[in-house]
C-alpha cells in the first residue's frame, strides 16, 4: 500500500541577497555547483526527473532510470507512462494523491509501487517539489529512491510481529507484561481467561491485582535495570507456589516464569503464569498413595519387587535386603541378579511359570527358596501382576513376596517330631526292645521246636501218618517265617540313631506336647490346664524321648476321662526343693483301680480292652535311663495324677 | 477205677498251643487247649489225675493269677509253667506258689514230657502221700537254671 506525506505550502524565503560587487562570481559559482550536484547524483540509484504537472508526463528523467525499472530511457518520455506503470493497487490513490498534493502544497514525500519491464513490484519513495504558473502547479519536479528493501524488510518483521502475537495469543499459560511501574501493559488471551478480567479491564492496572503481596515486580524491574545481578527466573516451583486471585476472588497455585524485556516504553518484565492446581493435586494424591504403599511394604511382613520388563530392573521395597541378612541395598537389584539367587532346583520352574504369565498377560502365584547372604535358603510365597501400557502392553511386574521360612520350618519340624514321637511309641529303649525280641521271637520258636519234634515222633511210627507229617511241616515253615518277620521288623524299629541328650525346658517340651494333641484334646472337648512355674532351669534329657513319655500319660489321661462330661487335664511343671523338676499329668477320670496300682508300669498292664499296656512301661524305661523316677496316684478330689521327676542338672546314662 | 491223666495247654499264642497240643498228644497223653485263662475258668472242674500246662503272660488273666485263683479254688491240679521271658523273680514267685516246672520257650519235647510226667506223678503222689508243694519246689527248680542262680 502506498504512503504519502505532504508539508505545508509555504513561501520559500528569500536567498541571501549577495552584494553587487559578487554577484557575477556567484551566478558561475551556482553554474558550477548545479553540474557538481548533478553528476553527484548521477553516481547514485536516485533517479532525478521533470514532468508537466498537467499532463503527467516527464519531460527529464535521469539515465538511472533504466536500472530503477528496466525500461528504456525513450519509454519513459511517452504521455502515459507514470500512470500505466504505478501498480494497478496503488494507481488511483496515487493520482488522486499527487493531483491533490500539488494543488495544495509546494511539496510532498509519497511511497508506492511500480511494475518493473520483468514484472517485478518494485517500492519507490518519491520526493516532489512543485512550480507554479500564476497559482497553479506548472511543472513538478522530483526524486525517485527504491526503497523496495526497506519495504520487504518492514512486511517480514510485521509478518512475524503477528506471527509472534498470534503464539503469545495462544499460549497455554498467561502471559503478562507489567512495565517497570507495575502496570499491566499487556495480556493474552489465556490470562483473561484464568484470572477472570477482559482485557481492557487489565491494561493499565498494577499487577498486584492479580498476585498480591507476592511479586514485587516494580522491585524486580528495577533491580534488574540497575545491578542486573538477579536473573529473572522462576519463581514457584510447586513446593511454594505463588497464589493468584481471580476477579471473582478465588484463588488458585501458580507457577511463575519472569522474563526482562527492553522496549521503547522502557523495561517490561514478561510474567509466564501456569495454573498447577490440577498438577498439585494429582501430586498430592500420588504422594499420599506411595507413602501408603512404602508404609504398606515397610510394616508388612511383605517384600515388594517392580520389575521393568524392559530394562530387567528390579526395584525392591520392603525389606527384601534385610531378610535375606544383607546390607542396605546390597541385594542385586536386577532379573539375573534374583534369577542367581534362587534355589537350583526352584529356578528353572519359577522361570518358566514367571514366562508362561507373561505371555498371556496374567499373574501367577507360586513359591520358591531364595538363597540369602549366608548360603541359608529362605521360603518366600509370591503373587505378582502384570502392569499394562495403554495398547495393553505389560512394561512392568508387581511382585508381592512374603517370607513364609518360619512356618515352613515350623511344619517341617514339627512333622519330624511326630515321626520321631511315633518311632519312640513302636521302641523306646534297648531293655524294652530285648525283652519284646525274646517275648514275640520265642512263640514262634517254642511252636516250630515241638511242631518239629511232633514230627518226628510221627516218622518213627511203623505207618507214619504222611498227611499228618505234612500238615505239621507246613505250620513249622510259618511260623519261621512268622519269626524272621518279627526280626525284620525290630531291625527297622532299631534304626533311630541312639538317643541325643540336650538342654531342656520341660515347660516348653509340655507346651509343645499340647500343641501337637491341640486337635485330639479339643475333639474331645477336655479343658486344658496349664500349671507351670515360672523361671525354671533347664535339664538335661533327649527331648523326643521326654516328648514321648509326656504324650504317653496325656494319652492315657485322655482315654481315662472319655465319655465324661467335665473333662479336666491339668499339665503341672514344678521344682522340688530338692531340685529335682517334676510334670504331673492331672485327670479328672475315674482314677487308677487300686488292684492296678502296683503293676501299672509293668508291660502288658493295660485296663483297656485293645491296649497293649506298653506306654506306661515304655515311659519307665524313658524316665529310668534318665535316672529320674516315675508314679502314679490318685488325686484327692479323685482323677489320676500320674508324675515324672528328673534330677538337676544334668543326669546319668 | 483208673482215669487217664489228661493235659490242659493255655496259651493265647494260637502256634505254640497248635504245637504243644499236637506234640503231647504225639506222645499218647489226652490233651485239651485253651486260648485264654478264662476259657479255661469256664471249663467244668476236673475230675482224675492230669496237669496245666500255662502260659505266664496273657492278655487278661495272666498265668500268675490263673494259678493264685485256681490255689484259692481249692484246686490241688499240678501246673507247668512256659513262658517266652521269663526272669528269677517271676519264677521264684511262680514255683513258691506250687508250680511244678518253669519252662522256657523254646523247650524241648523231652524237657516237657518229663515236667508233665512229674506233674501228674505229683498229683498221685500228693493224694498218695502228704507232700506238699512247696517241699517238691527245691528238688524242681533245677530244672531251669535262670543266670546267676
Amino acid at each position: 500500500m502506498a504512503t504519502f506525506k505532504t508539508e505545508p505550502r509555504t513561501k520559500e524565503p528569500d536567498p541571501p541577497t549577495a552584494n553587487a560587487a559578487s554577484r557575477d562570481t556567484v551566478g558561475k559559482e551556482q553554474i558550477t555547483r548545479a553540474a557538481g550536484f548533478r553528476r553527484l547524483l548521477e553516481t547514485t540509484s536516485i533517479v532525478q526527473w521533470e514532468a508537466d504537472a498537467r499532463t503527467w508526463a516527464f519531460t527529464y528523467v535521469g539515465p538511472q532510470a533504466v536500472r530503477l525499472l528496466g525500461y528504456p530511457i525513450e519509454r519513459w518520455y511517452e504521455p502515459d507512462f507514470w500512470v500505466a506503470h504505478v501498480h494497478p493497487d496503488d494507481r488511483d490513490e496515487a493520482v488522486r494523491f499527487c493531483e491533490q498534493a500539488a494543488q495544495e502544497r509546494d511539496a510532498y514525500e509519497f511511497e508506492y509501487r511500480m511494475i518493473s519491464a520483468s514484472g517485478q513490484i518494485v517500492w519507490l519513495h518519491d520526493v516532489v517539489a512543485v512550480d507554479r504558473l500564476d497559482g497553479a502547479p506548472a511543472v513538478i519536479r522530483g526524486f525517485l529512491i527504491d526503497v523496495t528493501q526497506r519495504k520487504r524488510a518492514e512486511a517480514t518483521a510485521r509478518a512475524s510481529d503477528a506471527r509472534l502475537r498470534q503464539l503469545i495469543e495462544q499460549a497455554p499459560d498467561a502471559i503478562i507484561a507489567v512495565r517497570a511501574d507495575g502496570q499491566i501493559a499487556f495480556v493474552n488471551r489465556r490470562a483473561e481467561r484464568m484470572f477472570g478480567y477482559r482485557r481492557g479491564d487489565l491494561v493499565g492496572e498494577p499487577f498486584e491485582i492479580l498476585m498480591p503481596g507476592q511479586l514485587d515486580v516494580e522491585r524486580l524491574a528495577r533491580d534488574h535495570a540497575t545491578e542486573a545481578a538477579q536473573p529473572l527466573s522462576r519463581i514457584g516451583d510447586g513446593v511454594e507456589p505463588v497464589t493468584g486471585v481471580c476477579r471473582d476472588g478465588r484463588s488458585f497455585p501458580a507457577d511463575v516464569n519472569l522474563s526482562s524485556l527492553e522496549t521503547d516504553e522502557g523495561m517490561v518484565v514478561v510474567t509466564t503464569i501456569r495454573d498447577i492446581s490440577e498438577r498439585l493435586a494429582a501430586e498430592t494424591a500420588r504422594r499420599e498413595s506411595e507413602e501408603r504403599f512404602r508404609l504398606a511394604a515397610t510394616l508388612g511382613a511383605d517384600i515388594i519387587g517392580e520389575t521393568d520388563i524392559e530394562t530387567r530392573q528390579v526395584e525392591w521395597s520392603g525389606k527384601v535386603d534385610e531378610v535375606l541378612g544383607y546390607e542396605q541395598g546390597e541385594f542385586p537389584r536386577t532379573v539375573e541378579g534374583w534369577a542367581a539367587q534362587l534355589h537350583p532346583e526352584d529356578r528353572d520352574r519359577v522361570m518358566l511359570l514367571g514366562k508362561e504369565a507373561n505371555d498371556r498377560l496374567r499373574g501367577m502365584q507360586t513359591e520358591y527358596r531364595i538363597r540369602a547372604k549366608d548360603g541359608s535358603y529362605r521360603h518366600w510365597t509370591v503373587r505378582t501382576a502384570p502392569i499394562l501400557d495403554g495398547p495393553g502392553r505389560p512394561t512392568k511386574i508387581i511382585s508381592v513376596c512374603s517370607d513364609v521360612t518360619d512356618q515352613v520350618v515350623a511344619r517341617a519340624e514339627a512333622l519330624q517330631h511326630r515321626d520321631a514321637l511315633a518311632h519312640v511309641a513302636r521302641v523306646s529303649s534297648l531293655g524294652e526292645l530285648t525283652a519284646t525280641l525274646a517275648h514275640e521271637l520265642n512263640q514262634p520258636l517254642a511252636a516250630i521246636l515241638s511242631d518239629a519234634q511232633a514230627a518226628a515222633r510221627l516218622l518213627d511210627r511203623d505207618q507214619p501218618d504222611v498227611p499228618k507229617i505234612r500238615e505239621v511241616l507246613r505250620d513249622i515253615v510259618a511260623d519261621d517265617r512268622r519269626a524272621s518277620a518279627i526280626i525284620q521288623r525290630l531291625r527297622d524299629m532299631m534304626r533311630r540313631d541312639s538317643a541325643a541328650r540336650e538342654r531342656l525346658d520341660l515347660c516348653q517340651v509340655v507346651r509343645e506336647v499340647r500343641e501337637i494333641m491341640r486337635s485330639g484334646l479339643t475333639m474331645r472337648g477336655i479343658t486344658v490346664v496349664p500349671d507351670f512355674a515360672a523361671d525354671l532351669p533347664t535339664v538335661v534329657a533327649d527331648r523326643i524321648q521326654i516328648q514321648q513319655v509326656v504324650m504317653n500319660l496325656v494319652t492315657n489321661a485322655m482315654q481315662a476321662m472319655d465319655g465324661l462330661v467335665e473333662a479336666r487335664l491339668t499339665l503341672r511343671v514344678r521344682c522340688r526343693d530338692d531340685g529335682w523338676q517334676i510334670v504331673s499329668v492331672i485327670d479328672s477320670g475315674p482314677g487308677i483301680e487300686p488292684s492296678m496300682v502296683d503293676t501299672l508300669f509293668e508291660p502288658f498292664t493295660t485296663s483297656r480292652a485293645g491296649g497293649l499296656g506298653m506306654g506306661l512301661s515304655i515311659s519307665r524305661n524313658i524316665i529310668e535311663s534318665h535316672s529320674g523316677q516315675i508314679w502314679a496316684e490318685n488325686g484327692p478330689d479323685g482323677g489320676a495324677s500320674v508324675s515324672f521327676g528328673l534330677p538337676p542338672g544334668g543326669s546319668a546314662q | 477205677m483208673t482215669v487217664e491223666p489228661k493235659v490242659f495247654v493255655v496259651d493265647d499264642d494260637r502256634s505254640v498251643r497248635r504245637s504243644v497240643v499236637r506234640l503231647l498228644e504225639t506222645a499218647g497223653l489226652r490233651v485239651e487247649g485253651f486260648p485264654s485263662a478264662e476259657a479255661f475258668l469256664e471249663r467244668e472242674r476236673p475230675v482224675g489225675p492230669g496237669c496245666v500246662v500255662l502260659d505266664v503272660r496273657m492278655p487278661g488273666i495272666g498265668g500268675l493269677e490263673l494259678q493264685r485263683r485256681l490255689t484259692a479254688a481249692g484246686w490241688s491240679t499240678p501246673i507247668v509253667f512256659i513262658t517266652g521271658h521269663g526272669d528269677v523273680p517271676m519264677s521264684v514267685e511262680a514255683m513258691k506258689h506250687g508250680a511244678v516246672d518253669f519252662l522256657l520257650k523254646p523247650f524241648d519235647d523231652e524237657s516237657l514230657l518229663a515236667a508233665i510226667d512229674r506233674a501228674i506223678g505229683s498229683t498221685w503222689r500228693s493224694s498218695e502221700s502228704d507232700m506238699t508243694a512247696s517241699r517238691l519246689d527245691s528238688n524242681r527248680c533245677l530244672h531251669w537254671s535262670p543266670p546267676g542262680c
